[in-house]
């Protein structure tokens, strides 16, 4: 029956998301109108509230892991909230299937970016900067994989903020890729361990979809009986994923991250050029 | 200038009420939903099974404002000026989302 099937697939994108700090998004969406051939607004308020269902989900595990650093996190939702407004102001305003071909073009960089860093397990030489030092954005974590506790440090923490403005703008106007932003930019510019960017960003990307996923439900494009089961799943799959992040290998994650790239590249790039 | 990962470490406070937050909301919202789905698939009462697993999306849906919010308390409460700032702009950000999704 269908809600069985929504369950079931949901428990595989809730996991993937919870491993990866994305969404599952990319993975609701494409199954909700391609597979189930489903109303994309339905599809992507059903997505939106699954996103909800990813964070919740994993970061309590994640809490308690301290792998999610809630001071970046607060931080840098500043960036995003504020830039999501932005998008939302600016939607019809810009074309569109631009923003979608350049974005596209984007995360296919960051893709060769992340395949190149793949061997790189912890960053290093991290120095924290004047702003990282004031908000207290240092934090640790016992990283099961490695078997030691791991000191780490934030830097350029503006242009971080900066690029979650951009993140949240994004998102706002084209609706995918949110969590995809969040860890590229703490990986690559604010230079977190892998593993934090990807716990801090699962616990991000919850306040974010929950002021969409507000109005998709008083426009009725939430649809119990669809949206149900995937959160459900979703919520399950989350909290098994977080039990396997743990034991995963920085470089593991990175090398995992970079298929993911080319799907939201490719997403992106084919709504940029056929719509 | 060294690495103070571990003073700056030692706040448990704000993570400890998000954590407890997120579990209350994420449990209740899961057992609303699977209580409303058992429901529908058994062919009880569309409307009110329906109604059951509404209710736990509207939950899910509300936990990570909850979750700002008992931060934001958190922070208030530790004197923390800088933290309870972005909180605040957080919150009235997604305030202005929502009054502006809801006014198309």
């Amino acid at each position: 029956m269908q809600i069985i099937g929504l369950f079931f697939i949901s428990i595989g994108a809730g996991a993937i998301g919870a491993i990866l700090g994305l969404g599952g998004g990319i993975i609701i969406v494409p199954v909700l109108t391609l597979l189930y051939g489903m109303d994309i607004r339905i599809s992507v308020a059903a997505s939106a509230v699954s996103v909800i269902a990813t964070s919740t989900g994993a970061a309590v595990a994640y809490l308690k892991e301290r792998l999610a650093n809630t001071r970046v996190a607060i931080f840098l939702e500043v960036g995003t909230t504020v830039g999501a407004l932005t998008g939302a102001l600016l939607a019809g305003v810009l074309a569109e299937s631009i923003l979608f071909s350049l974005f596209g073009l984007l995360m296919a960089y960051s893709a060769f970016l992340m395949y190149r860093a793949r061997k790189t397990e912890l960053p290093e030489g991290v120095t924290p900067d004047a702003i990282s030092q004031r908000l207290r954005l240092a934090g640790s974590y016992y990283d099961q994989a490695l078997d030691r506790l791991v000191l780490y440090n934030a830097t350029r923490s503006l242009a971080g903020l900066g690029v979650m403005y951009l993140s949240g703008t994004v998102a706002g106007l084209l609706g995918i890729g949110a969590g995809a932003f969040k860890v590229l930019a703490m990986d690559q510019i604010m230079r977190l361990p892998i593993k934090v960017s990807t716990a801090t960003s699962n616990f991000m990307i919850g306040v974010t979809a929950a002021a969409s996923s507000m109005i998709y439900f008083t426009r009725g494009d939430v649809q119990p009986l669809v949206a149900g089961p995937v959160a459900l799943g979703v919520l399950v799959g989350a909290v098994l994923g977080t039990r396997i992040m743990v034991r995963l290998k920085g470089s593991t994650i990175r090398l995992l991250f970079v298929p993911v790239l080319v799907i939201i590249a490719i997403q992106m790039l084919w709504k940029g050029v056929f719509s | 200038m060294a690495i103070s990962g571990q003073k700056a470490a030692a706040t448990p406070g704000v993570e400890l009420v998000a954590a407890r937050l997120l579990r209350m909301g994420s449990v209740s919202s899961a057992l609303l939903i699977a209580i409303g789905l058992a429901a529908t698939l058994f062919s009880l009462t569309e409307a009110l099974s329906v109604s059951v697993i509404t209710a736990g999306l509207i939950i899910l849906v509300c936990t990570p404002i909850l979750r700002v919010v008992g931060s934001l308390w958190v922070f208030v409460r530790e004197g923390d000026l800088l933290y309870t700032l972005f909180c605040c702009i957080v919150l009235l950000a997604l305030m202005g989302g929502l009054w502006m999704g809801s006014t198309h």
